[in-house]
């Protein structure tokens, strides 16, 4: 059986609170208990040595972060990361973190170590301009659902694939 | 004598953290103009701050920086408690050692192995690096979980933490949890004494400046969260006279309020706590250190990366430490009555001194904060050093050598850019 592992990236300010927002949904939803494959749901604030410390061992990686891109606000966007990955979706779209490598230098980083998950995804929301200390914004609330069922069919449709 | 302009733009330096960029005008073989221009927007946080109560301040300023929340919220709990007249006690003080200790692991392992590394071992970015010396990045990666773990066992979450708070911590962790988190620990000291050994074997440029070394200094212990502020240049105050001898001033080119001592450029960080309290380390960190055969204090800025590993060293030395005495307290925190006055608060972030000055209503609301990052205060050594050092390497030097030089001069200070506006574009003009 697969293991399967979710990292929200995020922080406290405005819509870059999804990814966490995300994982606090899907603990109370029980995720761990509605699926067949184990699971492991994390939050990190950065892209880097703390994520590949997290996806350690995991078969399937699902990134969650709120991105820029140049879709509308909301919009749940579905990127491969690895393997066949598409490096031009992946430099389109800037995910919201800092103090941190970015996205391609991180699926960069796990191969050169031969850290990596036979599955990367990114599941990412755009949004726009992230302020301290504000709320998430109605868009962003909006696309939550959403977020959360584009999840659990990616969880669905891998292990299936088993 | 050239008589060409040259023009050199670093447009974004990547490997730090924020926005900015460097102009460089070289006239005559001479450096006309040199700066360091931050333009991330000012996030004035300190306007935040006002009307809010001293219980939220913890939490609030721990949003200010994602890669040192727990500085900005030892500063600012120091800061409040003196106003309260409030001393939380033994527990209290051996935990906000731990916790950071916890932050500086993090903290430099990331910077040392994913944003600095490359430029001493000549690789254009980390992954480059993990695929020569993939055992020593691993490691790397390996202690700053370590320091995520620390940050995670008192304070919840790696980042942004939430439990820290005026009088204390909100909890008290189960003793098992600590049993297991210090051996987990003195696991990895043996990798923090080899990773002191291999920057102190790398092969550095071997430059001497004149500079001023700031840091906090502690009768006993190597400085964390208290001590006096001294310098190699003869200061020694508390935090309350801070005013008196550093100035905050606005810099055309730049969003951040540049700072000096005495109207210079100074030192913080690893280099310059490790100038000032070199002898304050503990033999087991102090022996390998020596044996590097490496004097201190060290004049060589490149030393930096050094003082961040012998830092990562000490503070899971000085973890481990605490954690051996760990015990569950009948309280975590002590009760606060809330005054009015004005307070300041002094802690060493990872980056170096972090100042806090609060003035407080009777209600323990906010009525003016202040601020000062260490990315602000080192912001002036950074082009004192970059004049130098590309003076030392050669003005005549190509555009893309004297880039790279540049570039490794700033990412050297681990920069802080967000924290300082709250960063690298290189625009070198010569003619």
């Amino acid at each position: 059986m697969s293991d399967v592992c979710i990292i929200g990236l995020g922080s406290p300010h405005g819509d870059d609170q999804l990814g966490w927002e995300l994982v606090r949904l899907l603990e109370n939803e029980g995720v761990q208990s509605s699926v067949e494959t184990p699971l492991r749901i994390t939050a990190c604030a950065t892209l880097g040595g703390e994520v590949l410390e997290c996806w350690k061992g995991a078969d399937l990686a699902i990134i969650v972060d709120a991105v820029r891109g140049a879709l509308p606000p909301g919009t749940v966007r579905h990127i491969i990361l690895h393997p066949q990955h598409d490096l031009s979706e992946v430099d389109a779209v800037r995910t919201l973190t800092s103090h941190s490598i970015d996205l391609r230098a991180l699926m960069d980083l796990a191969m050169a170590l031969d850290e990596i998950p036979t599955r990367v995804v990114l599941i990412g929301v755009e949004v726009e301009a992230c302020a301290p200390f504000e709320s998430m914004s109605a868009p962003a609330c909006a696309a939550l659902p959403g977020l959360v069922r584009a999840v659990r069919a990616e969880i669905s449709a891998f292990s299936g694939n088993d | 004598m050239n008589k060409t302009e040259r023009r050199i733009n670093v447009p974004v330096l990547a490997r730090v953290e924020g926005e900015g960029a460097l102009e460089l005008e070289i006239a005559d073989g001479r450096i006309a103009a040199l700066r360091l221009r931050i333009f991330e927007p000012p996030r004035l946080f300190e306007k935040f701050l006002e009307g809010r109560s001293y219980a939220e301040l913890p939490d609030m300023v721990a949003r200010i920086c994602g890669i040192c929340p727990v500085a900005y919220q030892m500063s600012a709990v120091h800061a409040i408690e003196s106003i309260f007249g409030v001393d939380p006690g033994p527990w209290v003080r051996a935990m906000r050692r731990l916790f950071y200790c916890g932050e500086w692991i993090e903290s430099h392992a990331l910077h040392i192995h994913l944003l600095a590394l490359p430029d001493f071992l000549g690789f254009d970015n980390a992954p480059e690096m993990a695929r020569v010396h993939p055992v020593e990045v691993r490691r790397g990666l390996h202690l700053q979980a370590l320091g995520n773990d620390i940050i995670r066992f008192l304070g919840a979450r790696s980042v942004h933490p939430v439990g820290a708070c005026v009088g204390g911590f909100t909890h008290a962790p189960h003793v098992t949890e600590a049993v297991v988190l210090r051996d987990k620990l003195r696991a990895a000291l043996p990798d923090a004494e080899a990773l002191v050994h291999w920057l102190a074997s790398l092969d550095m440029p071997a430059i001497e400046q004149r500079f001023v070394s700031a840091a906090l200094r502690h009768p006993e212990e190597y400085p964390l969260n208290d001590g006096r502020l001294v310098s190699d240049d003869g200061l020694d105050i508390t935090s309350a006279e801070f005013d008196a001898h550093f100035t905050e001033h606005q810099e055309p080119h730049s969003t951040a309020l540049h700072c000096t001592l005495h109207g210079k450029p100074y030192l913080v960080g690893p280099l310059a706590r490790l100038n000032l309290n070199h002898d304050r380390l503990p033999a087991a960190v102090r022996a390998p250190l020596d044996a590097c055969g490496i004097a201190w204090p060290s004049r060589n800025p490149f030393h930096q990366i050094l003082a961040r590993a012998v830092e990562i060293h000490y503070a899971l030395w000085e973890a481990v430490r605490l954690l051996d005495d760990y015990h569950e307290p009948a309280a975590s925190r002590v009760a606060v009555t809330p005054r009015s006055g004005v307070g300041f608060g002094c802690t060493e972030a990872p980056r170096g001194l972090l100042w806090h000055r609060y003035e407080l209503d009777e209600e323990g609301l906010v009525r003016n904060a202040r601020i000062i990052p260490p990315t602000s205060q080192n912001q002036a050594r950074i082009e004192q050093d970059l004049r130098l050092s590309i003076e030392a390497l050669g003005l005549d030097r190509p555009d893309d050598e004297l880039r790279q030089r540049c570039e490794t001069v700033i990412r050297n200070y681990d920069p802080c850019i967000s924290c300082a506006t709250h960063f690298l574009d290189l625009r070198i003009k010569r003619r």
